[in-house]
């Protein structure tokens, strides 16, 4: 069993389209959605919620009222500026900013702090047509959670151990954070989804630079690939270099925009030379890195 | 006015509306607080004059004074200190979220601060407009200290435009919070929507006017008016899908720096948000 990740570094280049295809193409998967901040792995795949749970990461503190002397002393000691004095003189701490550390708590004379868990989301197991969907949902406001990806990975790969599954595919989040080093501590390949513009390949060099930490087998796929035919061909030299293979370039097509839009992969509309363009994403990552022959 | 240019989704257009817009309302300010993968400047093409690094407080075991007692580590809310009893005491960068409380609760007042690099705050100018971006170091994982960090750096006597991280997750809530007014830029696909949507529990929340750019207006669904309408959110622009933008964007020129017409318009777009503020 192997986990795949599908990572970008920008948003908005096509890691969701790549795996909507992926997800109808590939046999024996379990799809995790790592973007918890912003799940739309679900908007594709037609998923049946089958459980949900309540996820709680960390603690808030919170401030009583009735003990609080106003000293001020929390405020002065909270590094996260999280302690907030209202218009009446009350003390009360902003659950966005705080992040637990229970510093208010130790400098209150008081007594008047104490720590709360923190509900931060849902976890979510959905059936889909393609397999099981491990999805999250952060409540917005949250910190970014890496535990909360890391335990949807585990998750999957329960999933897929107990069904015998080769793969389990993630969908990543954007940027360069927790959540995106979550979805790529421990994984065995990253297809990264670049398109031909400089604040995308900006965003793809910093990305495959996390990922080259963790010793991960990276390919590269070009979307868009026709909106700057140098700069694409700046990507290829770049992979080349690297050692890195081009999987698949995919030219601007607002068929498939207009299919994702529709919440249907690109795959679906029928035309047999666009998705051959998605099989090849698979077959030349897999022949490059996991083929046993 | 501070204006923050935020989507919940990434790639719908924000950078290309918060340098558009700064390039039409200049002399401003622009502000990258989307530290993990700042582009604004790609667009914008200042050269960097100044740059200051930008650090949290780590703290540092004195071993000498150390007793192994125990009281940092089980302090921690992060378990982020290890202690090697009888060997070493150290706190683990990766994990240290510079709380300070380790430092408070140490009886042998063994434990001091030092600074820990966490990323750049990059300073220029061009066409007008004072740049200030955070620049994340590749590694570290939370965005969130960084993106504080900023409004420090506001420069003074400028109107200000932050372009904000993708999600609605807190490093948004943070470049939120000083603002008068937050753009939403977003497109009409159910995956504009389904993000657009979360990032307006944050503004609802944070009590905040807001305003929609619909961005590739003219593809996927209408649902994004009737939301408008529902809500009551004034749409303050649409901008078409245009392989043109698309090109000239790929290059690194934003639409109002490569079109007059784009530049009125994006002219036209500061004077409704000034209306709306108002």
């Amino acid at each position: 069993m192997k986990q795949i990740v599908i990572i970008s570094g920008k948003g908005g280049t096509g890691k969701t389209t790549v795996i909507s295809a992926l997800a109808r193409l590939v046999p024996d998967k379990v799809l995790v959605d790592a973007d918890v901040d912003a799940a739309n792995l679900e908007i594709v795949t037609s998923p049946e919620l089958e459980s949900s749970e309540i996820y709680t990461e960390g603690e808030i503190a919170v401030i009583s009222d009735d003990k609080c002397i106003r000293c001020d002393i929390c405020r002065q000691n909270c590094r996260f500026d999280s302690i907030i004095v209202g218009d009446d003189g009350s003390y009360s701490v902003d659950e966005h900013g705080c992040e637990g550390c229970r510093v208010c708590k130790l400098v209150c004379p008081a007594d008047a702090v104490e720590m709360q868990v923190m509900e931060s989301g849902f976890v979510k197991k959905s059936k889909t047509p393609y397999g099981m969907l491990f999805h999250g949902e952060l409540s917005a406001g949250r910190d970014n959670s890496g535990k909360m990806v890391t335990y949807l990975r585990e998750l999957g790969v329960e999933e897929a151990q107990k069904n015998n599954f080769d793969w389990v595919l993630i969908d990543g989040a954007p940027g360069i954070g927790c959540q995106v080093i979550a979805s790529l501590t421990g994984v065995d390949g990253a297809i990264v989804v670049s398109e031909p513009t400089l604040s995308a390949i900006h965003d793809l060099k910093r990305v495959v630079e996390l990922a080259s930490h963790f010793h991960i087998k990276i390919g590269v796929v070009i979307n868009k690939s026709d909106i700057n035919l140098s700069l694409t061909r700046e990507i290829h030299r770049w992979a080349d270099e690297n050692k890195m293979p081009l999987l698949e370039q995919i030219p601007l097509d607002k068929r498939i925009v207009n299919a994702m839009a529709e919440r249907k992969s690109p795959v679906e509309i029928g035309d047999d030379a666009l998705t051959k363009l998605y099989e090849n994403i698979w077959n030349n990552f897999i022949e490059t890195y996991f083929s046993h022959h | 006015m501070i204006v923050s240019v935020a989507s919940g989704k990434g790639g719908t257009g924000k950078t290309t509306v918060a340098v558009s817009l700064a390039i039409s309302a200049a002399p401003i300010a622009l502000v990258d607080s989307d530290v993990e993968e700042p582009n604004a400047n790609i667009l914008l093409r200042a050269d960097h004059s100044t740059s200051r690094k930008a650090s949290l407080p780590f703290p540092v075991i004195d071993m000498k004074k150390c007793d192994f007692c125990e009281k940092c580590s089980d302090f921690c809310a992060y378990n982020g200190i290890v202690v090697l009893k009888g060997l070493k005491v150290f706190a683990v960068p990766e994990i240290c979220k510079s709380c300070g409380g380790c430092k408070i609760v140490c009886p042998q007042d063994a434990i001091s601060e030092e600074p820990r690099d966490i990323g750049y705050i990059k300073f220029g100018e061009r066409l007008g407009i004072q740049i200030v971006e955070g620049e994340l170091n590749i590694g570290e994982s939370s965005s969130t200290p960084l993106v504080r960090m900023l409004p420090d750096y506001f420069p003074s006597g400028r109107d200000v435009i932050v372009d904000c991280p993708p999600g609605a997750a807190h490093p948004t809530v943070e470049s939120l919070r000083a603002a008068d007014f937050v753009l939403l830029v977003t497109e009409p696909t159910p995956f504009g929507i389904h993000d657009l949507e979360e990032a307006l529990v944050i503004t609802d929340e944070l009590n905040k006017k807001v305003g929609l750019v619909v961005n590739r207006a003219d593809i996927g669904t209408s649902d994004i008016e009737n939301l408008a309408i529902e809500r009551n959110i004034p749409i303050l622009m649409r901008i078409p899908f245009s392989t043109d933008i698309a090109e000239h964007y790929s290059r690194g020129h934003s639409p109002a720096e490569f079109s007059e017409y784009w530049r009125e318009q994006f002219a036209l777009l500061w004077q409704k948000i000034e209306e709306q503020v108002r």
